[in-house]
């Protein structure tokens, strides 16, 4: 009996065949990896957008507060101590504060103000807008102050600058 | 003789098969509560975050001191100016008074707050330094504690704030 009549095979084949289910339990987890793929990447997306605005946010706190105390400075010779990496100064109210960089931190008076720095710079220039080697030799000269930071924003560098004069000077 | 000839699988077989792998996976998935443990927290605590650094900015914006409450009994947080009046919500409008352990924080709990005062006070001067409770201190303070897991950190003078593990 091995040879089948067409009507005794089209009776036989009532379900489906093995190979029919496995074709389509791949595409169904292909269409699942690519469906998946996209959630991940909408997940990513908030992620993304909320970690950068907070440290956007917070650079940008950083520099405001910087430029705020270094245009209240009252004095030319409040200036104590300018070089590249750091400044010291007495502010509005006679305190002294030292904003200083290193390795990827911004410390005023020794105390974390930011992390995440790519860099960040300091330069001088004296009356005529020219910029002031640094360390500068003698802080009487500066007449104003730019900050150029680069922050890491999860593995990328944003970076923002802020030009500044005294406004006593 | 044509149950011999059978080769493939009936829909009723099928049909059977998917519906015991869809109620696997609903129970799977719904053990694994991803949403309501780990990514609450996460939210939270830059939330948290958020608004304190929010209130800092207005301290120095408006010249005029701000604070923010944390109450761990009530298990919510609010931002005040330091005369009294609640700060506005800049999302939502109203007084800015966030209700945690509800909604989508439903499995958020601020457990502690290193600050002092009932409830725990932050203050913030109009040079956006930190206060605890009006009076300074120095090196590093947990402002919250979240379901004893995660905490926030504040770092005195700057304010600067900090995710921390416990």
């Amino acid at each position: 009996m091995k040879i089948c009549s067409q009507a005794q095979r089209h009776q036989a084949e009532k379900g489906f065949t093995l190979l029919e289910m496995v074709i389509t339990v791949v595409l169904v987890g292909i269409l699942a990896v690519f469906i998946a793929n996209l959630l991940v990447y909408e997940v990513d997306i908030f992620r993304y957008v909320t970690i950068r605005s907070g440290s956007l946010q917070d650079s940008r706190f950083v520099m405001q507060k910087m430029a705020r105390e270094l245009r209240q400075i009252i004095h030319y010779d409040s200036i104590l101590h300018a070089s590249e990496d750091s400044i010291r100064f007495y502010d509005s109210s006679n305190n002294m504060i030292f904003y200083q960089y290193s390795s990827n931190y911004l410390l005023q008076n020794g105390d974390l103000l930011l992390n995440n720095l790519n860099d960040l710079q300091f330069t001088y220039f004296d009356n005529s807008g020219v910029q002031l080697a640094t360390p500068v030799a003698d802080p009487l000269d500066i007449r104003s102050i730019a900050i150029n930071m680069s922050v890491i924003v999860l593995g990328k560098n944003v970076n923002s600058q802020v030009k500044v004069a005294p406004r006593s000077f | 003789m044509s149950s011999k000839k059978q080769s493939g699988f009936t829909l009723i077989e099928l049909v059977i098969v998917i519906s015991i792998i869809g109620i696997i996976s609903y129970v799977a998935i719904a053990n694994f509560d991803v949403s309501n443990t780990k990514l609450q927290y996460v939210s939270a605590l830059q939330k948290i975050i958020t608004d304190v650094r929010y209130a800092r900015e207005l301290a120095t914006t408006h010249g005029q001191g701000t604070y923010v409450y944390i109450d761990p009994s009530k298990n919510e947080y609010w931002l005040k100016w330091v005369d009294g009046n609640y700060i506005q919500n800049p999302v939502k409008g109203g007084d800015f008074v966030i209700q945690l352990g509800t909604g989508n924080f439903n499995a958020v709990q601020i457990t502690a707050s290193a600050f002092s005062g009932s409830p725990p006070r932050l203050d913030f001067d109009t040079g956006g330094s930190p206060l605890n409770n009006t009076s300074t201190f120095s090196g590093t303070k947990d402002l919250v504690t979240l379901n004893s897991s995660k905490k926030i950190v504040v770092y005195a003078n700057t304010g600067f704030l900090k995710i921390e593990d416990l």
